[in-house]
């Protein structure tokens, strides 16, 4: 070997020289790859094993700070900062700790931990991700505050309820509802931009699962000037069961927008409102398609199958996605009449 | 001293319980997984049985039939994240003595705990 590489170096062929030159450094890359591969990894490990410690000790701690009945002191609640969260690693590890802590305990210890997070001063950090450049970081930030009720962060929320990005923008929806006591939807009157359907649902979601208040009145949105809003109010007024609005649906029937005519149609089926099918059997005939197969199929929720058959001479001959939605709901009608009678 | 098995696949929360009942004179077992507590269940004799449902390799459900079945006289005490109704209601069908939801209060827990196991002395 060599005197195979002492050879090409003496020869003067330059192709072999080259060859020579390329295996070299190809080789060199190839061990730099190696060595930066298992340098990641063994950090990793390492890491991680630190993290894990890290967690151990915090989790031994706050088990103790919650549960001893000797009570731990002011001090040494101190002194375990002093030693233990003093750099991004430890603060963002005992946040992590607290956080599932809080999810998993309520009652005094859930108080406790809350307490726990103010005497490490831990806000300092939450605020500093706050006004951080990155996004992810702003969104664990507004997280860390709903989940451990930090109102006075608010403020520094407040911008991101219209951010461009949508992680940012539900993180702050939900800050907002799981922090009110009684107006957890006060942000829809402040939003420009339009509501997703997805956000709607997550909105609902989160009412739902995190908000323990007063159900808000949901008619106050609907003359907000975004239809978005509207319409996921007049979806909320049906969901929520509020029959005394529905008067102030039923204007929402002669809407302009579809969107807004079929939410409207929904919810008024689902509230049970008495005359609605009289009133979409009038306004039937001059509905595009999309909205009459809405209402076909509203009817067969609703109403009888003799009210189905009164709209079939209503729907034009010409128009096939009606009458296919028809057939279907008629035929899947009669299915159901002739298995209830076996 | 009455022997508890916990099984419960999260650290922190067994740790916690751990902690608390042993303070409470309980002798403290734990499992993580449903394998690990059929195996402690063979071995030896408890008071109560806490656990989740959703345990790996032997599902909650499967466990608590097994108990059940085989130690009738063991109340068993299950602390779920799941709120569902029919979710409840299966696990009453299959017998356990009480269901704890998470977040849970660690007080009221051990005073469950202690209800259960008198009424089953």
């Amino acid at each position: 070997m060599k005197d195979l590489i002492k050879n090409i170096i003496e020869s003067s062929d330059w192709i072999l020289k080259t060859n020579l030159i390329l295996t070299g450094v190809f080789f060199c890359v190839i061990l730099g790859f190696i060595f930066v591969i298992l340098y990641l990894r063994i950090s990793k490990i390492l890491r991680n094993q630190k993290i894990e410690k890290y967690r151990n000790i915090f989790s031994d701690f706050i088990t103790r700070y919650l549960f001893d009945e000797k009570e731990v002191s002011l001090e040494a609640v101190q002194a375990f900062k002093q030693a233990h969260i003093k750099h991004t690693l430890g603060k963002r590890t005992a946040i992590q700790v607290l956080l599932i802590f809080e999810q998993n305990f309520n009652g005094e210890a859930n108080q406790k931990v809350k307490e726990l997070f103010v005497q490490w001063d831990l806000k300092n950090y939450i605020q500093r991700d706050l006004k951080s450049e990155k996004w992810y970081k702003i969104a664990r930030a507004i997280y860390i505050a709903s989940e451990l009720n930090l109102k006075s962060l608010a403020p520094l929320i407040e911008k991101h309820i219209d951010s461009e990005k949508d992680e940012l923008r539900q993180q702050a929806m939900l800050y907002y509802i799981q922090l009110s006591d009684n107006s957890p939807l006060e942000f829809l009157g402040r939003i420009k931009k339009p509501l997703t359907r997805w956000e709607q649902i997550y909105i609902e979601e989160c009412l739902k699962s995190n908000y323990t208040g007063i159900t808000p009145d949901f008619s106050r949105w609907l003359e907000s000037e975004l239809n978005s809003i509207q319409s996921f109010s007049i979806n909320m007024i049906g969901e929520y069961n509020q029959f005394e609005n529905i008067p102030q649906l039923v204007p929402f029937l002669s809407s302009e927008s579809p969107e807004l005519k079929k939410e409207t149609i929904h919810s008024l089926g689902k509230l049970g409102y008495p005359d609605l099918v009289p009133h979409l059997l009038k306004m039937f005939k001059n509905e595009p398609p999309a909205v009459k197969s809405f209402i076909l199929k509203t009817v067969s929720n609703i109403g009888a199958i003799d009210d189905l058959i009164t709209f079939e001479k209503m729907i034009p001959k010409d128009d096939w996605v009606s009458r296919q939605v028809y057939f279907n709901l008629t035929n899947f009608r009669e299915k159901d009449l002739s298995l209830s009678s076996l | 001293m009455q022997k508890i098995l916990i099984i419960e696949d999260n650290p922190m929360v067994v740790k916690s319980l751990e902690f608390k009942l042993s303070r409470e004179n309980y002798e403290v077992v734990v499992a993580k997984d449903g394998r690990e507590a059929m195996n402690f269940l063979d071995l030896h004799s408890f008071d109560l049985v806490l656990t989740d449902l959703m345990l790996p390799f032997i599902s909650g459900t499967q466990l608590i039939q097994h108990i059940k079945e085989t130690f009738p006289r063991t109340p068993v005490i299950v602390l779920s994240t799941s709120k569902q109704e029919n979710i409840i209601m299966d696990a009453f069908n299959l017998g356990v003595d009480d269901f704890i939801t998470k977040p849970f209060n660690p007080n009221e827990l051990s005073l469950r705990v202690k209800r259960s196991i008198r009424k089953f002395q």
